[in-house]
C-alpha cells in the first residue's frame, strides 16, 4: 500500500521567530505544530499538550501579545512573530506576581494546565487590570480546562494578582502610595 | 495526533493565492485561522497535498465602510476583531454579539470570518449571521474571475458551499441595516464555549406604527444545514410585535427544526430549544428596533 | 513494528492484582493476539524517529479483521444468545458478588412501604489533563531495564513488567516523572508499558510513547458504568428496615488490573451512613465490547452513594416525609461506633453534627423560603442534600488479602538524615498533584523537630523508594503513608536525642528539640544542631555513646489495623432553566470530617477538585457506544468537561474527629469530593423540577434529559445514547 502522490515531505520551510526575547532561525517541516516546535526543537517544555484539538488550553502561548492555542498553529505560521512562553514569566531571581499568587492560593495541583492559564491570565490582566468580579474572571479563564483544582483557587489567585499588580504599578508611579499588606 | 505531510505556500498577494489554488484545486486546502482546519489536519481527517496559508496575503483583512452605509469585511478579519472593532459594532451589531459565543478568546484571536464561512459548519454562528444580514459573499476564481453570491445561495449544507473548485472567498459585503433595525443573537451551549446546541440570529425592524416591516432569522446547530426560514418575513411583516406572534413563529421553527434533525436522538430537545431561542431572539431584536420601544 | 505475533506463544497475559469472587480470566495481551474485543485494544506498535513519522507509518499497516458478533450493552450481553466475548464461558459474566445481612426478603414482606427504582449510571473516565506516557531504556548490557511511566503505582508496574518479561525484579527499575493528574486511571498496569519495553529491547534504543488525546479516550480505562435496581423498605414512621441493590457492572472487554473491584465496593457500601438491619447487594460484572473499566476517584463509592441517597429521597416522597428528617432518623448513631454494617466496620462518625452544620452554613431554611417565592415567579430552583461516608486508609493487609487483593495495605517509610542534618524521606507513594508530599514533609518535620523546608520527599523510583503495599490510591497517602513516616521519624528522633544527650552530657529527657537544633531545657545557648549529630553519626562515631551504631536511618512499616471512614454532607442549590435545560449552581456547601488535617490548603484543594469531577459526572461527562460496541465519541468535541464558568464556589467547613485507628488521627480525603456530589446535584435538580413530577434515574443530567423529564417522555428511563 502506498500513499497517493506523496507530497515532498522533505521540503522544509524557514521560520524566523523571536521567542522569549531570543531570535530563532529554524528550518521546519510545514506540518510541524507550533507546540512541538517550542517543546521539542527549542526545548521549552513548559507549554503542554493536553488535547491537540484546541479545547483544553494547556498549550496557550502569547503570539504578538495575544493568547493562541499553539496546538492549532503550524510553526511556519509564526514566522516573523514574537512569542512568549511560560519560561519567560519569572525573572532570573523572582516569580512573577501571577505565579506567586497561584502558589499562595494553591491554584495548581498537578500543574499540567498551569502554564496555559498563566499565559491566558497575563493577557487578561494586561487588557483588564481592574478585573475583580467573580463572573468576569471565570468567563475570562473559561477557555482553559483544569481537572484538579475545581477552579476556585485559580479565581482567587487571579483576583489577588490583579490587585498586586495594580498596587505595584501605582507604587511605582507614586512612591507615597501605601503598600498593600 | 500529527498532520500528514503537505506542501506549504504562503503567498503575499491575492492573485498569487488564486493562481496557486488553481494549480490542483482538489488537492489544495486554504488555511485561514486554522481553528477548524488544524484539528482536522491533526486528526488526519484533512489531508491536502498543498496548504495555502492566507495569513500573509495583503489586504485580505480590511474592514471598510461602503458608500450607502454597508460594510465590507475581508475574509481574513479575525473573529476577535468582529467582537471589538467599532465600525463593525456600529454597522453590524449582530456580529459582535454572535462572535462572543464563538468558542473562547484564544480561538477568536486566530479564527477568521472567511474561514468560518467557507468551512460552513452548520453549528457555526457566523454563517447564520450572514444569512440573517442577507450578506453578499465575494468570490475570486481562477483566470481572474470574480463573482458575488448571496448568503442564501452560498451555504449548501453541512461543510458545503457553492464555491467551485478553484474559487475562494475573499470577503463579504453586509448591506446597510435600515434605520431602526434591531438585531439579536441567542445561543445555548452546554458549557461555556462549546458548540451551539442551537443558535439564532434575528433581525427585526419595527416601524413607527409599531408594526414589523422586516424580519429575518437564521439558525445554527439545528441539523445538517444552515437554516434560514424564508417564510418568516412574510409571516411577521404587518404584525405588531407580541409574545404570541413570536411564539407562533417559534413553533413553526421548532417543527421545521425537528424535521431537519431527523437522524438525531436529541431532536425533540434541540428543536424545542431552537423554538425557545427563536422567540427570545425575535423579541430582543424587536425591542432594540427603533419603533419597537416599550416592547 | 511489533504485533501480538512477536510476543511469542508463551508470553503472559496482562495480569490483575485483584482476584475476586468467581472472577473469570479475561486474557488480553500487551499486543492483541488473534482476537480483539474493543475499539482501542492495542494491535501493533510502530517506532520511528518522530511521532509524525510513526503516524505516517501507521497508515501503511493493514489489519484484516473478521467481524464477530459484538455487544455494546451490559444488559444486552446478559440476554441468552447474546454475542459472547469469551468462547469458553457460558455467558458474559466475569464475576459475581453477593452479600447480605439480616433477612432482606422478610423485611420487604413486612414493611409498610417498599419502593423500587432503577438507575443508569454512565460510563465516563478520569481524563487527567496529561495523558499517559512511557519511556523504556535498556542498559548497555541489556540486563537492566529502566521504564519511565506516568503512573500512580511504580512498584506494581515494576513487578508485573518483570514477570511478563521474565526478568528478575531487581533488574527492572520504574521511575515516575512529574505526573499531570492520575485520579485512579494511572493506578493500572497497561499494555503499552510492556509493548514500549519490547520495542526498546528490539531496537536497542530508548523508546518513548506519549499517548495522544484521541488514544486516551479509547485506551485508558473507563469508569463508573453500572445499572442498578434498588429497593428500599421502611416503617411508616420512617425507620428504614431494608435496602437491596441488584448491580450490573459494565466492565468492558476485560478485567483490567483491579478486576471488578470498584463494582464490589459499590456493593458493600449500599446503605451508606444509615443503620439498616437488612441489606443485600448482588452484583454481576459483565463483559461487553468496550474499553475495560477501571479505577477512578471514588472507586465505586459514588455509585453506592448515588443509589442510596436517591432511594432515601424516593422513600421520603412515598412516606410524605421530609428527606432530611428521614436521614436524621436513620443515621448510625454516634454511640453505635465502631459500627459493622453489610461488610465493613466504620470507626467513628457524627453524621448528625455534620449535616447540622451544613444546614446552618448553607442557610437551608432561607433557601426553602426563597424557593417558594421564586416558584411563584416561574423560576425553578432546587435544593439537594447528600450525606456520604467514605472508605480510606486502605487498608489492613490481611483483610485485603482475604478479600482477594494480591497487594498489601501497608506502607513502608524510609527516612535518612544526612551527614549535614538535612532529611530525606523515601516513600513508594506517588505525587500526581494531590500534594501529599507536603503533608508527609510536614509530618516528618514535626516528629523529628526540623523545619519542613529541610525535609525532601523522594517518590517515584523503585530503586530508591520502598514498597507501598497498595499504591497511591484508596485515600491512604496521608493516613497510612503518614503513619509510617511518623513511626520512622519517632525512632530517629529517639536516636538523635540519645546522641545529642551524649554529646551534651545530659539526659535525653532534659533536651528540647526544634528547627533542627537540640538544647538542654532552659539553656538554649548550649545548642547543637542536627548537622553536629549527623557528623557524629556518619563521620565521627567516636563521638557516639558506647554500643550505639553509626548512621541515622530508619525504615518502618505501618499496616493499618483498620481502615478509616471520613464522612460529610453536600448541600447544593441549583436553578434549572426549563426553557433550555440549563442547570446552574446558586450555592454549594460542603461540611466534612476527615480526621486530623495536616494541611488545610491541600485538603480544600482535594475537595474542590473532587466536587468538580462530581459535577462532571452529574451533568456533563459521558462515553456512549452503540449497540455493537462502536464508540460514539472521539474527542473533547463530544466529551464535555466543566469549565470555570460551570463549577461553583464551595462553602467549605471542616470538622476534625481523629481516627481512632490511625496514629496521628488522619483519615483520607482525596476521593471525598467526588463521592457525595452527584447525588446531591441530582437531588437538587429533581427538587427544582418537582412541579413537573420529574424523576431522575440516569446520569448525566444533560439539558436534553431535563427537557425530556419536563416533557414527560419516558424514552430516557432506560439507557439510551445521548
Amino acid at each position: 500500500m502506498s500513499l497517493r502522490n506523496e507530497p515532498s515531505s522533505q521540503a522544509l520551510s524557514s521560520v524566523v521567530v523571536r521567542v522569549n526575547g531570543r531570535d530563532v532561525n529554524a528550518q521546519v517541516e510545514p506540518r510541524r505544530l507550533l507546540a512541538d516546535f517550542l517543546r521539542d526543537d527549542l526545548h521549552l517544555h513548559g507549554t503542554h499538550l493536553g488535547c491537540e484539538h484546541g479545547v483544553c488550553g494547556a498549550c496557550t502561548v502569547l503570539l504578538d501579545g495575544e493568547p493562541v492555542r499553539s496546538c492549532l498553529m503550524l510553526a511556519v505560521q509564526a514566522d516573523g512573530a514574537e512569542i512568549m512562553t511560560i519560561e519567560a514569566l519569572a525573572s532570573e531571581t523572582e516569580l512573577h506576581p501571577l505565579q506567586e499568587a497561584f502558589r499562595e492560593h494553591h491554584a495548581l495541583q498537578c500543574g499540567f494546565c498551569t502554564a496555559g492559564f498563566l499565559m491566558t491570565v497575563l493577557h487578561v490582566l494586561r487588557e483588564r487590570p481592574d478585573i475583580a468580579d467573580e463572573v468576569e474572571i471565570r468567563d475570562a479563564i473559561s477557555g482553559n480546562i483544569c481537572r484538579c483544582t475545581g477552579y476556585q483557587n485559580i479565581v482567587d489567585a487571579v483576583r489577588d494578582a490583579a490587585a498586586t499588580i495594580r498596587w505595584s504599578a501605582a507604587a511605582q508611579a507614586d512612591p507615597s502610595v501605601e503598600a498593600r499588606d | 495526533m500529527k498532520p500528514a505531510a503537505f506542501d506549504y505556500r504562503a503567498p503575499r498577494s491575492l492573485d498569487d493565492a488564486v493562481v496557486l489554488l488553481n494549480e490542483a484545486p482538489d488537492e489544495t486546502t486554504l488555511l485561514a485561522g486554522g481553528q477548524s482546519l488544524v484539528p482536522m489536519l491533526n486528526m488526519r481527517l484533512a489531508r491536502p497535498q498543498l496548504l495555502i496559508d492566507l495569513n500573509r496575503v495583503e489586504d485580505l483583512d480590511e474592514i471598510a465602510q461602503l458608500d450607502g452605509g454597508g460594510l465590507r469585511l475581508g475574509a481574513m478579519v479575525r473573529q476577535r476583531a468582529l467582537e471589538t472593532d467599532p465600525a463593525v459594532g456600529r454597522h453590524a451589531p449582530l456580529l459582535p454579539e454572535a462572535a462572543r459565543h464563538i468558542a473562547h478568546l484564544q480561538i477568536r484571536t486566530r479564527g477568521t470570518l472567511g474561514g468560518s464561512l467557507a468551512h460552513a459548519d452548520p453549528a457555526a454562528e457566523l454563517p447564520a449571521v450572514m444569512l440573517a444580514l442577507d450578506a453578499l459573499m465575494l468570490v475570486r476564481g481562477g483566470g481572474g474571475t470574480s463573482r458575488s453570491i448571496q448568503a442564501r445561495d452560498f451555504f449548501r449544507g453541512a461543510l458545503t458551499t457553492s464555491l467551485d473548485s478553484g474559487e475562494m472567498l475573499t470577503g463579504v459585503e453586509i448591506p446597510p441595516l435600515a434605520v431602526g433595525t434591531g438585531c439579536a443573537f441567542a445561543e445555548f451551549a452546554q458549557v461555556h464555549g462549546a458548540f451551539a446546541l442551537a443558535g439564532v440570529a434575528a433581525v427585526v425592524r419595527v416601524d413607527h406604527d409599531g408594526r414589523i416591516d422586516d424580519a429575518r432569522i437564521a439558525l445554527c446547530g439545528v441539523g445538517p444545514v444552515q437554516y434560514a426560514p424564508a417564510w418568516l418575513g412574510e409571516s411577521l411583516v404587518g404584525e405588531s410585535p407580541s409574545g404570541k406572534v413570536f411564539a407562533d413563529a417559534a413553533r413553526r421553527v421548532q417543527e421545521e427544526a425537528n424535521a431537519l434533525l431527523a437522524s438525531h436522538t436529541d431532536r425533540g430537545y434541540r428543536s424545542a430549544l431552537a423554538g425557545v431561542l427563536t422567540a427570545r431572539a425575535l423579541a430582543a431584536a424587536a425591542a432594540r428596533s427603533g419603533g419597537g420601544e416599550g416592547w | 513494528m511489533l504485533t501480538g505475533a512477536d510476543l511469542g506463544p508463551d508470553f503472559g497475559v496482562q495480569p490483575c492484582n485483584h482476584l475476586l469472587h468467581g472472577q473469570r480470566a479475561t486474557p488480553y495481551y500487551a499486543l492483541a493476539r488473534e482476537r480483539v474485543r474493543y475499539v482501542g485494544e492495542p494491535v501493533a506498535i510502530v517506532a520511528a524517529e518522530s511521532r509524525y513519522i510513526a503516524e505516517d507509518a501507521l497508515e501503511l499497516i493493514e489489519v484484516e479483521y473478521e467481524p464477530l458478533p459484538s455487544t455494546g450493552s451490559a444488559i444486552a450481553a446478559l440476554e441468552p444468545g447474546a454475542a459472547r466475548l469469551y468462547d469458553e464461558w457460558p455467558d458474559n459474566v466475569a464475576g459475581t458478588f453477593e452479600q447480605e445481612i439480616g433477612d432482606v426478603d422478610a423485611a420487604f414482606a413486612e414493611a409498610d412501604v417498599v419502593v423500587t427504582e432503577t438507575f443508569d449510571i454512565q460510563r465516563l473516565f478520569a481524563c487527567s489533563l496529561e495523558t499517559r506516557g512511557v519511556l523504556a531504556e535498556w542498559s548497555a548490557d541489556r540486563d537492566e531495564l529502566t521504564l519511565w511511566t506516568s503512573t500512580q503505582v511504580p512498584h506494581i508496574v515494576r513487578d508485573f513488567l518483570a514477570e511478563l518479561l521474565r526478568l528478575p525484579k531487581h533488574r527492572v527499575r520504574v521511575r515516575v516523572p512529574r505526573v499531570g493528574g492520575g485520579f485512579g486511571a494511572k493506578f493500572h498496569f497497561y499494555p503499552e508499558e510492556v509493548a514500549v519495553a519490547l520495542v526498546a529491547g528490539a531496537t536497542g534504543r530508548p523508546v518513548r510513547w506519549v499517548e495522544d488525546r484521541l488514544e486516551s479516550f479509547l485506551a485508558t480505562v473507563h469508569a463508573r458504568e453500572q445499572h442498578v435496581t434498588a429497593t428500599i423498605a421502611a416503617t411508616r414512621e420512617g425507620a428504614i428496615t431494608a435496602i437491596a441493590a441488584e448491580i450490573v457492572a459494565d466492565m468492558g472487554a476485560a478485567l483490567h488490573t483491579v478486576s471488578y473491584g470498584p463494582a464490589w465496593l459499590t456493593s458493600v457500601l449500599i446503605g451508606n451512613v444509615y443503620e439498616i438491619p437488612n441489606i443485600r447487594a448482588r452484583m454481576r460484572a459483565v463483559v461487553t465490547n468496550k474499553t475495560p473499566l477501571g479505577s477512578y476517584r471514588g472507586w465505586g463509592q459514588p455509585q453506592a452513594n448515588f443509589v442510596t441517597e436517591r432511594m432515601v429521597e424516593r422513600l421520603a416522597d412515598a412516606l410524605g416525609k421530609d428527606a432530611i428528617t428521614l436521614r436524621r432518623l436513620n443515621f448510625i448513631p454516634v454511640e453505635h461506633f465502631p459500627y459493622t454494617g453489610l461488610h465493613h466496620t466504620f470507626d467513628n462518625g457524627d453524621y448528625m453534627a455534620c449535616l447540622d452544620e451544613a444546614l446552618v452554613l448553607s442557610g437551608y431554611d432561607a433557601w426553602r423560603e426563597r424557593q417558594r417565592a421564586l416558584r411563584s415567579e416561574g423560576r425553578h430552583i432546587g435544593i439537594g442534600v447528600s450525606c456520604y461516608v467514605e472508605n480510606s486508609a486502605l487498608g489492613p493487609s490481611r483483610k485485603l488479602n482475604a478479600g482477594g487483593v494480591q497487594l498489601g495495605g501497608y506502607d513502608i517509610a524510609h527516612i535518612r538524615i544526612e551527614a549535614d542534618g538535612t532529611v530525606s524521606v523515601f516513600t513508594g507513594l506517588c505525587e500526581m498533584g494531590q500534594g501529599f508530599t507536603n503533608g508527609l514533609a510536614q509530618l516528618c518535620a514535626d516528629e523529628l523537630g526540623v523545619r519542613p523546608d529541610d525535609v525532601r520527599v523522594v517518590t517515584g523510583d523503585t530503586e530508591a523508594c520502598p514498597y507501598t503495599g497498595y499504591g497511591t490510591g484508596g485515600s491512604r497517602s496521608a493516613a497510612v503513608g503518614g503513619a509510617a513516616i511518623t513511626k520512622a521519624a519517632r525512632k530517629l528522633r529517639e536516636k538523635i536525642t540519645t546522641i545529642a544527650a551524649h554529646m551534651l552530657e545530659m539526659a535525653p529527657e532534659d533536651l528540647e528539640i526544634a528547627d533542627g537544633r537540640l538544647w538542654p531545657r532552659g539553656v538554649p545557648s548550649r545548642q547543637i544542631t542536627f548537622a553536629d549529630v549527623g557528623r557524629a553519626a556518619y563521620l565521627r562515631p567516636i563521638d557516639l555513646p558506647d554500643g550505639l551504631e553509626p548512621g541515622l536511618e530508619a525504615i518502618e512499616t505501618f499496616d493499618p489495623p483498620e481502615m478509616a471512614w471520613p464522612y460529610g454532607a453536600n448541600i447544593v442549590v441549583v436553578e434549572v432553566d426549563v426553557a433550555t435545560g440549563q442547570i446552574s449552581f446558586l450555592d454549594y456547601t460542603y461540611v466534612h470530617d476527615c480526621g486530623t488535617i495536616l494541611n488545610p490548603l491541600i485538603v480544600e484543594g482535594q475537595i474542590h477538585g473532587g466536587v468538580a469531577q462530581g459535577i462532571g459526572m452529574a451533568l456533563y461527562e459521558q462515553l456512549c457506544y452503540d449497540e455493537d460496541g462502536q464508540p460514539l465519541f472521539g474527542s473533547f468535541m463530544d466529551y464535555i468537561l466543566p469549565t470555570a464558568f460551570e463549577v461553583p464556589r464551595l462553602r467549605l467547613a471542616h470538622q476534625e474527629t481523629p481516627s481512632p485507628n490511625i496514629p496521628g488521627g488522619m483519615k483520607g480525603v482525596g476521593e471525598a469530593g467526588a463521592i457525595g456530589s452527584p447525588a446531591a446535584i441530582a437531588n437538587a435538580v429533581e427538587d427544582a423540577l418537582r412541579p413537573f413530577g420529574a424523576k431522575i434515574t440516569a446520569l448525566p443530567i444533560t439539558p436534553q434529559r431535563v427537557y425530556e423529564l419536563i416533557a414527560g417522555e419516558s424514552e430516557l428511563a432506560g439507557h439510551a445514547a445521548p
